[in-house]
């Protein structure tokens, strides 16, 4: 995975890239043959806040896209994480376990959260687009406003 | 009901919620002495377990976060289970914090108790915490909780909590009492429970805009109940391993300010970089006197990183027109950042 990913765009307060597609969980896949690279979107860190704790299912778990796969604790609220994409946990990003703050500062590089063996390479291809997760993100920005 | 049954019933009413079975929901839950840790936290590392087993404290998880509570018949638990999108729930969830902690500080004004919301999600009374909170979600439910401090035992809190506090010192025990308060010290009584939970449901009755109806569990969130309580009682569950490196050390310095000596005890987290609670005390004069328990309040979890904690201390003392004779801000990060650096008088790594 490369530090950083190309692309980016402003939306509001929150940078969006092109080359990724995005759930409605705010997280981003990034593919490369049968392997996703997955992470949160830098409006999904904004959402979440400070993260504090950050708990994963163990590496190798399989991950069914919909469910939940771990949890993540910012100002004393539990959140799930729920999968973008079916398959299996093949790494986590040492970097992220160690210390969640990575995510916030680089989410689209350095902050990356783990790599995925994929179910199904057409599965990843339904998730949205930038510009369709743009206006999703300028929805959530004005429903929370 | 058991300590189980009360952790369990968060899970039951969130399902019961997403689900469509229940409609939105204030309940409250009395308990027995228990230990509770936050959903991330490690049992070993929050808890005296020898302390809590030698006096018949229970040990349990929540699900939601923050720290480590002790609970009792002198305690209430207040959660309100709804759906995300309800009418009068803030999306922000800055701002939902504000509503609901809002409802419990109307609640207790009908007491004579002047509570107040301090950011981003205690209620305190003078700066003297009276009720913490936290929350967590389920599909489209979330639950918003708290403790509510009625005639609080502040002595077994500071024996079966692992906190900043070295050796348990007579001085030390009476400043750390002075950060918490309760409804029988406010009132200079102990209201009844049917009186405090008449109020309270006042209170969101009138935040939110809605009308409660007695309610009770139905067969599903009995079933439901009675298998989640029997999860909730392994060890799996109150001493489940967590993805992260945990740790726990406490270290405390004296600190020479032009303004007098500044003792700070933390309990740091090495592995994660965070102060996990911080008790500051001295022979110095603040102003206002209740500044020194924000300050606290805003450094737990904050950075332990000098540089974030010189910017934090700074932003602090700014933007509360925090004065100290003889102390600046820069002193007190000196003497946070010292307290870091001195070695451990305690410690523990998971």
């Amino acid at each position: 995975m490369s530090d950083k990913l190309n692309g980016p765009k402003a939306c509001g307060n929150w940078m969006i890239h092109e080359d990724v597609k995005y759930d409605r969980n705010n997280f981003w896949v990034k593919t490369e043959g049968r392997i996703a690279y997955i992470g949160l979107s830098d409006y999904g860190q904004w959402v979440i806040g400070d993260i504090l704790y950050l708990d994963l299912v163990p590496q190798g778990a399989e991950l069914l896209k919909g469910e939940r796969f771990g949890s993540v604790e910012s100002g004393k609220w539990v959140g799930n994480l729920m999968a973008p994409v079916s398959g299996h946990v093949r790494e986590y990003n040492p970097a992220v376990v160690a210390d969640p703050r990575v995510i916030q500062e680089d989410p689209y590089g350095k902050g990356w959260i783990m790599k995925v063996e994929l179910e199904s390479i057409e599965e990843s291809e339904t998730l949205l687009d930038h510009a369709a997760y743009a206006e999703f993100v300028k929805e959530q920005a004005r429903d929370a406003a | 009901m058991t300590v189980a049954e009360n952790m369990a019933i968060d899970k039951v009413m969130l399902t019961s919620r997403s689900q469509g079975w229940s409609p939105d929901t204030l309940l409250f839950l009395e308990f027995t002495p228990c230990a509770l840790v936050g959903y991330h936290q490690s049992v070993e590392l929050e808890v005296e377990e020898d302390y809590c087993r030698e006096h018949g404290i229970e040990v349990q998880r929540r699900l939601t976060g923050g720290g480590a509570i002790y609970m009792h018949e002198g305690t209430l638990g207040w959660a309100i289970y709804a759906d995300k999108h309800a009418p009068g729930i803030p999306a922000d969830r800055g701002e939902m914090y504000a509503r609901m902690c809002g409802c419990v500080t109307r609640g207790l004004s009908r007491l004579g108790v002047n509570a107040k919301f301090r950011p981003k999600n205690d209620i305190e009374v003078n700066g003297r915490k009276i009720s913490g909170t936290g929350g967590t979600e389920l599909d489209s439910a979330f639950m918003f909780t708290g403790s509510l401090l009625i005639d609080f035992d502040v002595d077994t809190m500071i024996r079966c909590l692992k906190l900043p506090i070295k050796k348990l010192e007579d001085k030390q025990v009476a400043s750390f009492r002075q950060r918490v308060t309760s409804l029988h010290e406010e009132m200079g009584y102990t209201p009844d429970l049917k009186t405090v939970k008449k109020a309270l449901l006042d209170g969101f009755s009138e935040g939110l805009g809605v009308t409660f109806a007695p309610g009770a569990l139905n067969d599903k969130e009995l079933i439901l109940l009675a298998q989640e309580a029997s999860r909730l009682q392994s060890q799996d569950w109150i001493r489940g391993g967590r993805t992260m490196d945990q740790d726990s050390a406490l270290k405390v310095s004296d600190f020479k300010s032009p303004g007098g000596l500044i003792r700070v005890s933390v309990l740091l987290d090495r592995n994660r970089k965070r102060i996990k609670s911080a008790f500051i005390t001295g022979d110095f004069f603040a102003y206002p006197e209740r500044s020194i328990l924000d300050l606290e309040a805003f450094l737990r979890n904050s950075s332990s990183d000098d540089k974030d904690i010189f910017e934090n201390i700074q932003t602090f003392f700014k933007t509360n027109n925090l004065a100290i004779p003889g102390v600046t801000a820069d002193h007190m990060a000196q003497a946070v950042c010292q307290a870091i650096s001195s070695s451990a008088e305690s410690e523990q790594v998971l």
